[in-house]
């Protein structure tokens, strides 16, 4: 389920990020075609030009119609700051803070519940022994 | 992985109308698996008697189980194939989908695969929503997290797993309300790789009424904030998945009061402009629906879907306010499991 902040977009921004970092990346063993890391970098692209051309529109609608209405921080701005770089700067503080809970804190894998034992491989067409539906 | 090698786990409460359907399904699979089991959950519309029908294993427990985790574990004590999948009830899969899944299992460190998810029938508002939702989800954040080799989630409606590895950690639990973001973390704590097969295509029935979505959302965002809760010490162990639960975390703590509750107050008292932040995004979400749609041939469906997607944002929002402050303010765990397709 999709819950995120619209016109926030810090999922968004994470992921883009992640593309960008993906050319860095070395290419895992029986990871899909190269062409699929190509095409996510171009969609990125395409993303981040259509995003730009949206705020310029909003700009340019807002400035038309701030003669007759109140709409400070609006226009791709809040105070003053671009709202990019506000998104920006969340994520960079939430991903600065999950680092630094990292190296402070020794991760602790999750209990998990006990192992269930399991049945001995049969021949093919042999059934289970217990609770068959009528 | 060898032909036979699988086991197929449907668990299946009062599920006699679509049951059929996912069978038959998994029987004319490219690569059939060797053995299908029903888990009759004590159903009361003949359930059992339909699977048995087509031929399939069925199991049924004594009592209900009280969940899908429960039905499904209770299943895993029969299997003997060295893989095991999960589907729903009222789930089928494209032809290829097992085949095509299976492949990624070559790599000994693959311990679970799932594929893409698109919802069979979209007719009402809220299935298509959750079809503009998946298409966004599934072409575009799933693949990158593919790339990175932590996949947030293995959809429980559909995944395939290594049964050894599933046995060890004692099946799927029942601990939360997502038990198959709870399984998918645990694997990735103890350093296994799952993987995300986007040509492995599934098509389950998505809630058609709001009643239906209400049941579905409140277990999803109950169930994320209760992994949090559960796994974020043992995430912090690992790279790039404990930065996308972080970023998601911090959007469900922020993005519901923000969205429902800041943004109409500065649209009504500082500005209408405000109410352009609800769609401002539309590129971001857009252009991977589009191209997702496009490769599939349903640019139509994708174009009519997009305004629902945004109703259905807004609900998810709403449910994740809920889930927030029941669980970590008020300390109230959603503990039942309401069936909501």
């Amino acid at each position: 389920m999709t819950a995120g902040v619209p016109g926030l977009g810090l999922s968004g921004l994470f992921l883009m990020a992640s593309i960008l970092v993906m050319p860095l990346l070395r290419r895992r063993p029986g990871e899909a075609r190269p062409a699929r890391r190509r095409g996510l970098l171009m969609l990125a692209v395409a993303i981040a030009a259509a995003t730009w051309g949206a705020w310029a529109l909003v700009a340019i609608a807002v400035g038309a119609g701030r003669k007759g209405a109140g709409a400070a921080g609006l226009g791709g701005t809040v105070a003053g700051i671009p709202a990019l770089a506000i998104s920006v700067a969340i994520v960079g503080l939430v991903l600065a803070a999950t680092e630094i809970l990292a190296l402070i804190l020794h991760p602790r894998p999750t209990p998990t519940e006990p192992p269930i034992a399991r049945m001995h491989p049969t021949a093919p067409g042999s059934e289970p022994a217990e609770n068959r539906a009528p | 992985m060898r032909a036979g090698d699988l086991t197929v786990i449907i668990p299946a409460y009062n599920e006699a109308a679509s049951v059929g359907d996912t069978i038959r399904s998994l029987l004319t699979q490219t690569t059939p698996p060797r053995e299908i089991v029903v888990v009759d959950d004590c159903s009361t519309d003949g359930t059992g008697t339909v699977a048995a029908g087509l031929g399939v294993t069925v199991l049924r427990p004594e009592t209900n189980t009280g969940s899908k985790a429960g039905a499904q574990t209770f299943a895993l004590h029969h299997v003997r194939t060295e893989f095991v999948m999960a589907i729903d009830a009222d789930t089928v899969l494209a032809p290829d989908a097992i085949e095509t899944l299976a492949e990624v299992f070559v790599e000994p460190e693959v311990v679970a695969a799932s594929g893409h998810v698109l919802p069979r029938h979209v007719s009402t508002v809220w299935e298509r929503g959750r079809y503009i939702e998946y298409l966004y989800s599934f072409t575009f954040h799933k693949p990158v997290q593919d790339v990175f080799g932590r996949p947030l989630i293995s959809s429980g409606c559909f995944s395939m797993y290594r049964t050894d590895e599933l046995c060890a950690v004692g099946g799927w639990s029942d601990r939360t309300m997502a038990e198959d973001m709870d399984l998918t973390w645990t694997f990735s704590e103890r350093g296994h790789r799952v993987r995300f097969v986007p040509e492995a295509a599934s098509y389950p029935i998505e809630p058609a009424t709001f009643g239906f979505l209400a049941k579905q959302l409140r277990r999803w965002s109950h169930g994320f904030v209760q992994n949090v809760m559960l796994h974020w010490r043992g995430l912090l162990g690992v790279p790039y998945l404990r930065s996308v639960v972080a970023i998601g975390f911090f959007d469900a703590l922020v993005s519901p009061a923000l969205t429902l509750l800041v943004l109409p107050l500065l649209a009504l008292f500082v500005s209408p402009w405000f109410w352009l932040a609800f769609v401002i995004d539309l590129p971001m979400v857009a252009l991977p629906v589009l191209v997702g749609a496009r490769r599939r041939g349903e640019l139509g469906r994708a174009l009519v879907g997009l305004p629902a997607y945004f109703v259905l944002r807004l609900v998810n929002c709403w449910f994740m306010l809920g889930a927030v402050t029941s669980e970590l303010v008020f300390r109230r765990r959603l503990t039942t499991y309401e069936k909501g397709h």
